[in-house]
C-alpha cells in the first residue's frame, strides 16, 4: 500500500469502556497519560439497544449512550492537544446521528468548530426485516432454529454486527470522532489499525491477529486484573489501568497499560481474557474475519508487557450476525433480608406467601423465580454452603405479559415485613418496580442485503440539529 | 488398611473464566501448568463437567483444547436459564459459573499415569487416618500440588465422622524438608512469583486447617522435619519422633523467616527456645525436642509409625465434640485473644451437652462410655 498516511509504526489503542456504566475516569486517564493514537469506547451489550429505543419511543432525539457526550465534552480538550488523537465509539446506539449533533455542539462551544466527525449507520435494519420477511430471508433464531414469525409484530430494535472497514472508512476521510451503532466490538479496534496499515480485507492473518487484539481489550479492565484469579494479590487494585494494545504491522500485538496504573498484565491475566465469551476457539467469528485462537502464542516480555502473535484467520462467512430484540411483557424483583435459623426455610415460605395473595387477587404469573442468595443459588443446584445459612436474600422475580398482574406481585412482598415469619429485614429498599422485559432473537442476515453508510463533516455541520438524519 | 482414590480441586490445577454465549455459557479453563494440563485433559472431560453443573439443568457440553495455551473452553448449553435476557436469575450472565466450577473435586484415580506419583496416600486403621506426604526422593517437600492434595484429604476428613484421629507422616527417610524450594525459584517471572505468594497462602491455610480440624491430629515425625516441614509438626496437636529425626527451623539461614508458624512454636517452647531455633537456623536432635516439649514422645526409628497410630487409637476414646471444642479453645488461648469469659460460659454448656451427660452415666454405670459420631 502506497497510502500516504499509512506507515509502520505499531498503533496504540486504549479501550476505556467495557459496557455502558463502566468506569467514568478510565477513558479520560486513558486519553491524557497514554499516549494513544485511538482510544476507543464500547458501550452496547445485548440488551443494550432495547433500552435505547425505549428511550427513543418516548423521545425522537434519544437513543444514543448518554453518557458519553459528558465523556467527550472532557475529551474534547485531550483531541485538541493531541492532533494525532483519534476517538472510535459505538455510543451512538440506535440513533448516531442525534449522539454526532449533540457532541458536534460540545466540539463547537469549547472552540472547535471544524472538527472531522465521522458517523457509521446501516447496522439499524428494523425497517427492513418486513421487507426480507416478505423476500423469503429466514431469520430464524440462531441457537434454537425456531421462526421469528412469533416475535416479529412485536421487535424493537434489529441491528446487524457491521464490520471494521466503515470505521477505517471513516477515519480514512479525516475523522477524529467516529461515531457508530451496533458494530462488532473487535472491529473497533481492527477498524483503526487497518486505516494505519492499509491492509487489504483479505488479509486474513493480520485482521486475525488486530482482532485478537480487539476481543481483548473490548472490556475494558478485564484484561488488566479485572476478574482475575490473582484478585487479591495484584498492585493498586483501585487504579487499574485499562488496556492498551500497540499492533505491530505484522498483525502481532504488545497487550500494555499505562505505566503508574494499577491491576496487571501478565500471561495469566490474558489467557483467560481471550477466553472470555468465545466458542469454538479455532472458529471466532467476526464480520470481518474468522479468527483461529489455538494458533496463538504468548510471551511475556516484562512487567506488564504480554506480546501476542500467531493468529490465524479465514475468509468468514456470507452472513452477517443480526441481533433483534422483541418486547417481552414486563418483569419485577423484589429482595428481602432474612437471618436466624430456618433462614432459607422462611425465606422460601415468605415468597410463596406473597405469591399465594398474588393468585387469591387473581393474577397469575408466567414466569416465577425464588431465589435465597447465600443459599447456593447463584449458582443453583451445584454450589451449596456446607451449614444452613443463617442469612439469606430472597431474591424474588417475575415476568409476565400483563402489567398489572406483574405490579400486584410488586405490592405484595412488603406486607411481608408484619405478616410473613418472624427475621425479615429490608423493607427501606421500597417496592420493587415494574419493568419492561425484553427478549434477545440472534438470526442471520445474508451480507450482500446490508450496506453501511459513512459520512465525516466538521463539527459546526453536525452541530446543526438533531432532527438531521443520514439514513 | 484401605487405600483411598486421589482427588484434586480443580483449583489446584487450573483457573477459570465464564460468561455467555446466548443461552449458553463458556467456562475457559486455564492448567496452571504443562502438567495439570495433561491431567485435566484425561480427566476434565465434557461429562464431568455436565456431571458438576447437572443442578442446573444444563444441555449438551462441548469441550475445546488450545494446547498453546495451556486451555480448554467449554461451552455448556442451557446453563441461564433462558439467556441473557429471559432468564429471571441474579447470575443470567454465567459470570459465577467459572468460579463454581472450581470446586469440582476431580476424581483422578491411583492409577493415574499422567501424574507421576500421588504426591499424599491416606489409609485408615480403625478410627485412625493416615495420611502420608508420598514424594520421597523430594524428601517430602512441599510442591503446590501437595499442599493442595494435603487440604483436599484434610477436607474428607473432616466430614469423615468414623474418622476420630489423624496421623502425619512422611514416605522414606525424612519426614518433610519444607517448602518446594526448586518450584519456587523455577524463574523469576512475575507468573513465578505470583506461584510464590500463592504457595505460602496454601501453606498458610493448611497450618490453619490443621489447627481447625476437628479430629486430633499427631505428627509421625519418621525423620528429618525441617523449613516448612517442622512447622507442619509443630502445628500438630501431638508429636511423636524417630531417635534419627532432627528438627530444625534453618529459614534464617536463607534470609527467611518461619512467619506462619513461628507462633505455634513460640507457644510450645517459650521464648528462649523459639529464639534459639529460629535465630540459628541449627535444627535439635529428637531427643533435644523431647526435653523441650516440642515432641511428646521418641520411639526407634522403625517404631514411630505404628507408636503414632496406637497413640491416635487411644485419642479415639474421647469425646469427640468436646475434643473439637478443646482444641477450639486452646487455640484461642496460643492466639494471645482468648476470651476466658467466653470459655468459661462454653465450658458450662459443655456441661449440659449429650457427651457430658453421656460421661457422667458412664462413669455412674461404671463402663465405658458410647459416643455419638
Amino acid at each position: 500500500m502506497t497510502d500516504a498516511r499509512t506507515n509502520s509504526r505499531p498503533i496504540r489503542i486504549g479501550n476505556g469502556a467495557g459496557f455502558w456504566g463502566d468506569s467514568l475516569d478510565a477513558p479520560f486517564d486513558l486519553a491524557r497519560d497514554g499516549r494513544l493514537d485511538v482510544l476507543t469506547l464500547e458501550y452496547l451489550a445485548e440488551l443494550t439497544l432495547a433500552i435505547l429505543s425505549h428511550l427513543r419511543s418516548k423521545n425522537p432525539n434519544a437513543g444514543y449512550v448518554t453518557d458519553f457526550p459528558p465523556l467527550f465534552d472532557r475529551l474534547a480538550p485531550i483531541l485538541a492537544d493531541q492532533a494525532g488523537l483519534k476517538i472510535v465509539t459505538n455510543a451512538g446506539g440506535l440513533n448516531t446521528a442525534a449522539c454526532a449533533a449533540v457532541c458536534g455542539r460540545i466540539a463547537v462551544n469549547g472552540g472547535a468548530d471544524d472538527l472531522p466527525i465521522g458517523v457509521v449507520t446501516g447496522d439499524d435494519v428494523l425497517d427492513r426485516v418486513a421487507s426480507w420477511r416478505g423476500d423469503g430471508v429466514s431469520l430464524d433464531h440462531m441457537e434454537t432454529g425456531e421462526s421469528i414469525d412469533r416475535v416479529a409484530d412485536r421487535l424493537v430494535c434489529a441491528n446487524v454486527y457491521l464490520g471494521a472497514r466503515p470505521i477505517a472508512e471513516a477515519l480514512g476521510k479525516g475523522a477524529r470522532l467516529a461515531l457508530t451503532g451496533r458494530v462488532a466490538d473487535a472491529s473497533l479496534t481492527l477498524g483503526p489499525v487497518v486505516d494505519r496499515f492499509g491492509w487489504g480485507w483479505d488479509d486474513w492473518n493480520r485482521l486475525a491477529g488486530a482482532s485478537v487484539a480487539g476481543h481483548l481489550v473490548e472490556c475494558g479492565a478485564q484484561a488488566t486484573g479485572g476478574l482475575w484469579e490473582g484478585w487479591s494479590d495484584m498492585p493498586d487494585p483501585a487504579g487499574v489501568g485499562y488496556p492498551v494494545a500497540e499492533v505491530s504491522v505484522d498483525g502481532s500485538t504488545l497487550l500494555t497499560k499505562v505505566e503508574g496504573t494499577g491491576g496487571l498484565v501478565s500471561r495469566s491475566t490474558v489467557t483467560e481474557q481471550l477466553l472470555y465469551e468465545i466458542g469454538d476457539p479455532s472458529c471466532y467469528r467476526t464480520p470481518d474475519v474468522d479468527v483461529d485462537f489455538t494458533t496463538i502464542d504468548l510471551e511475556e516480555l516484562g512487567a506488564d508487557r504480554v506480546r501476542i502473535s500467531g493468529a490465524s484467520g479465514r475468509k468468514p462467512s456470507d452472513f452477517l450476525k443480526l441481533a433483534a430484540v422483541y418486547r417481552d411483557g414486563w418483569t419485577a424483583t423484589g429482595m428481602l433480608a432474612v437471618v436466624g435459623r430456618d433462614a432459607e426455610r422462611k425465606a422460601r415460605f415468605a415468597a410463596n406467601l406473597a405469591l399465594e395473595r398474588v393468585n387469591r387477587a387473581g393474577f397469575m404469573h408466567e414466569q416465577i423465580l425464588i431465589e435465597c442468595i447465600g443459599a447456593g443459588d447463584v449458582v443453583p443446584g451445584v454450589f451449596r454452603p456446607e451449614k444452613p445459612a443463617e442469612e439469606v436474600l430472597l431474591r424474588v422475580t417475575v415476568r409476565d405479559p400483563s402489567r398489572v398482574a406483574v405490579e400486584r406481585f410488586c405490592r405484595e412482598l412488603a406486607p411481608l415485613i408484619t405478616s410473613g415469619p418472624p427475621g425479615i429485614a429490608g423493607y427501606a429498599t421500597g417496592r420493587p418496580t415494574a419493568r419492561p422485559a425484553f427478549g434477545y432473537w440472534p438470526a442471520l442476515v445474508p451480507r450482500e442485503l446490508v450496506d453501511f453508510h459513512v459520512e465525516v463533516r466538521p463539527s459546526r455541520d453536525w452541530a446543526g440539529g438533531e432532527d438531521h438524519h443520514v439514513d | 488398611m484401605s487405600t483411598e482414590p486421589s482427588v484434586v480441586r480443580l483449583g489446584d490445577l487450573a483457573h477459570t473464566r465464564s460468561g455467555d454465549k446466548g443461552d449458553g455459557s463458556n467456562i475457559g479453563v486455564v492448567a496452571r501448568n504443562p502438567q495439570a494440563f495433561e491431567l485435566l485433559r484425561d480427566h476434565l472431560t465434557p461429562e464431568v463437567v455436565a456431571d458438576y453443573l447437572r443442578g442446573l439443568g444444563v444441555g449438551a457440553v462441548q469441550r475445546f483444547e488450545l494446547p498453546n495455551l495451556l486451555a480448554f473452553n467449554f461451552v455448556v448449553e442451557h446453563a441461564l436459564g433462558g439467556g441473557a435476557s429471559r432468564s429471571l436469575r441474579l447470575d443470567s450472565q454465567g459470570k459465577a459459573l467459572g468460579t463454581a466450577l472450581l470446586e469440582l473435586k476431580l476424581k483422578t484415580g491411583a492409577e493415574s499415569t499422567t501424574m507421576s506419583q500421588e504426591l499424599v496416600k491416606t489409609e485408615t486403621d480403625g478410627p485412625v487416618a493416615v495420611v502420608t506426604l508420598a514424594r520421597p526422593e523430594k524428601r517430602n517437600a512441599l510442591s503446590r500440588s501437595l499442599l493442595a492434595r494435603l487440604r483436599d484429604e484434610l477436607d474428607r476428613i473432616e466430614t469423615a465422622t468414623h474418622v476420630r484421629a489423624v496421623v502425619l507422616t512422611g514416605e522414606g527417610k525424612a519426614f518433610c524438608s519444607g517448602m518446594d524450594l526448586k518450584e519456587a525459584a523455577a524463574d523469576d517471572s512475575t507468573e513465578a512469583e505470583n506461584a510464590g505468594v500463592a504457595a505460602m497462602r496454601e501453606f498458610a491455610d493448611l497450618i490453619r486447617r490443621l489447627h481447625t480440624l476437628p479430629q486430633p491430629v499427631i505428627a509421625a515425625v519418621n525423620g528429618d522435619a525441617l523449613a516448612g516441614g517442622a512447622g507442619l509438626m509443630t502445628a500438630c496437636d501431638v508429636a511423636v519422633a524417630a531417635e534419627r529425626a532432627r528438627i530444625g527451623y534453618p529459614e534464617v539461614l536463607r534470609g527467611l523467616a518461619p512467619v506462619v508458624v513461628m507462633h505455634d512454636l513460640w507457644s510450645i517452647v517459650g521464648s528462649r527456645r523459639a529464639r534459639q531455633l529460629l535465630l540459628s537456623g541449627e535444627p535439635i536432635t529428637a531427643e533435644e525436642a523431647l526435653r523441650w516439649g516440642l515432641v511428646n514422645r521418641i520411639t526407634p526409628d522403625d517404631g514411630c509409625l505404628a507408636a503414632a497410630v496406637e497413640l491416635g487409637k487411644r485419642y479415639a476414646h474421647g469425646a469427640p465434640r468436646a475434643q473439637a471444642t478443646i482444641k477450639q479453645l486452646l487455640d484461642g488461648i496460643a492466639d494471645g485473644s482468648a476470651d476466658l469469659r467466653g470459655a468459661a460460659a462454653v465450658s458450662a454448656a459443655m456441661r449440659g451437652s449429650e457427651e457430658a451427660l453421656e460421661g457422667m452415666r458412664a462413669f455412674l454405670e461404671k463402663r465405658p462410655p458410647r459416643w455419638t459420631t
